[in-house]
């Protein structure tokens, strides 16, 4: 297999969006899948930064009250 | 002097001094609103006369007595069910919010609705359903955002303080960009029953005005006990360099410093510090705060609204579904991460300090800021700078440190959780030190002066 052509491609990412949006019972226009198109891939770097930055090894904290300092991990 | 140019604990003290009555404020604040409102757009209702009237039901005394104040789009008033700036209702619908109470039992005259960004969607205060706010100090500019139109009334002196909200800087850009002093309080530090965003663990409730001195007046209001004044010689500053200062303007960089070096001069210690995570802040708000927003406005709300939204907010809204569950884990531990982070800096130090915003306020026809990265959207270049205070619940407070190119700026100060008041000194000791040079509205005249 070859991977699609570009054009193609991102006629793929937008149906799969779609599709995606439909699943949670949003029906999304043409304007609206490009503005959003457009949004992922301005925030695209900060995404991919926060997924490979290991941050699934941070203690989770449980149960947080945002209005006092975080609690001692036991 | 006209009652308009006088702050809001001048007002406040005309009042009490029997100088001035509540209702020629009211006269004076609506006249304000008629003369200069055309061109700025900062308030979208007045309560109605017999609501207005000072003399009616309001209390005759509290430290704000008399006093004309304007809440953002978010609050349920007695007269106004909110709308966030759609074209419909808010489900909290009319009543007594416990933000309007608090006031009211202060002896404010809350008589006034302030325009903001739509949703609280956005840095700018350009997208709303009535129309985009402007910045007193160039109507060709955003007044910032979420909270444009309560920083926008202030600036051009309709109203000497309002009411904001703040889920990922949306007090304190606004503030910054309209130079003005706008404080974050700590998370749940203000009552939020009545408020369209009550569902938020980012969100806060907070004063804008025109200097520390009058938003520690709301600011007391608001949190319900006195913040007194404290000396601020000794108070230890850390100044993260690499994550908070480096992607700034250089001009404000220069101005931001040049406060922090005051706040030296004035007998504070000043060191830098590392900020681990810190590059972190912008995804996980967004994606936080998306997703708190989308559980609440769910599929048969954006039926029923969404044809009437911008349809940039429309699609934004719609979007929030899109991310992934394993994303807003990450986003969690990021805020986990940052929490720790602050409880051990604030170990070390009293306060964190950086630019409010990397640039003055950009025009309303191209809300882009220009950056030593390159051109990058203002909602993305300001709520990286803003969000850890959202995250981590911690407040924060902007104070105005200048102008670059006739625009304002201001410093950003970060204290502990529950130090408001710390923040509030620090405003004053700076406003002090430099003969309040930075402190007052923007130079606006009505169109026909």
């Amino acid at each position: 297999l070859t991977a699609p052509p570009e054009r193609e491609r991102a006629r793929l990412e937008r149906e799969l969006l779609r599709l995606q949006l439909a699943a949670q019972d949003v029906a999304v226009d043409d304007v609206e899948l490009s503005i959003i198109r457009a949004i992922q891939r301005e925030l695209a770097p900060y995404r991919r930064a926060l997924r490979e930055a290991g941050l699934w090894r941070v203690e989770p904290e449980h149960s947080p009250d945002y209005s006092a300092e975080p609690r001692e991990v036991r | 002097m006209s009652l308009q140019e006088l702050g809001l604990r001048d007002q406040a003290r005309a009042v009490a001094a029997g100088d001035v009555s509540a209702r020629e404020l009211l006269e004076a604040m609506t006249a304000r609103r008629d003369a200069v409102d055309g061109v700025v757009n900062a308030i979208v209702a007045l309560a109605p006369p017999d609501a207005r009237d000072g003399s009616r039901g309001a209390r005759r005394t509290g430290p704000l007595a008399g006093v004309p104040i304007a809440v953002k789009d978010s609050f349920a008033l007695p007269w106004w069910a909110p709308r966030d700036a759609t074209a419909v209702e808010a489900p909290v619908g009319r009543g007594e919010s416990a933000v309007y109470r608090q006031l009211r039992a202060a002896g404010a005259s809350v008589c006034a609705v302030a325009n903001m960004h739509q949703l609280a969607i956005g840095s700018t205060g350009t997208l709303s359903a009535y129309g985009p706010c402007a910045n007193p100090w160039d109507l060709e500019r955003c007044a910032g955002g979420s909270s444009s139109g309560s920083a926008a009334a202030v600036a051009a002196s309709i109203v000497a303080g309002s009411i904001g909200t703040d889920g990922a800087g949306s007090i304190r850009i606004p503030a910054s960009w309209c130079g003005l002093t706008g404080l974050k309080p700590t998370w749940g530090a203000v009552p939020v029953r009545g408020y369209t965003g009550a569902h938020s663990s980012l969100g806060a409730i907070g004063p804008l005005a025109r200097d520390a001195g009058d938003c520690r007046v709301l600011a007391e209001v608001l949190l319900g006990r006195p913040l007194p004044r404290r000396s601020t010689g000794g108070i230890s500053i850390g100044v993260p360099d690499a994550a908070y200062w480096s992607c700034v303007q250089p001009a404000v960089q220069e101005r931001c410093r040049a406060a922090v070096e005051v706040l030296r001069r004035a007998g504070c210690t000043v060191r830098p510090v590392g900020f681990e995570g810190a590059e972190h802040s912008l995804m996980a708000v967004l994606l936080r705060g998306g997703a708190e927003r989308a559980a609440r406005l769910d599929g048969r709300w954006l039926a029923a609204a969404g044809p009437t939204l911008d349809p940039v907010i429309r699609a934004i809204v719609k979007g929030h579904f899109a991310d992934s569950a394993p994303s807003l884990v990450l986003a969690d531990r990021a805020r986990a991460q940052l929490r720790r982070e602050l409880r051990r800096l604030f170990a070390g130090v009293d306060v964190l300090a950086w630019p409010t915003c990397p640039a003055p306020a950009p025009p309303l026809a191209d809300t882009v800021l220009e950056l030593p990265a390159g051109r990058v959207p203002a909602d993305i270049g300001t709520v990286a700078q803003t969000a850890v205070a959202n995250l981590t619940g911690i407040p924060a407070l902007s104070v105005p440190c200048g102008l670059v190119g006739g625009l304002p700026v201001g410093l950003m100060l970060h204290a502990s959780w529950g130090s408001e008041g710390l923040l509030l000194d620090l405003g004053e000791t700076f406003e002090r030190e430099t003969g309040r040079a930075h402190v007052g509205p923007a130079p606006l005249n009505p169109p026909s002066a």
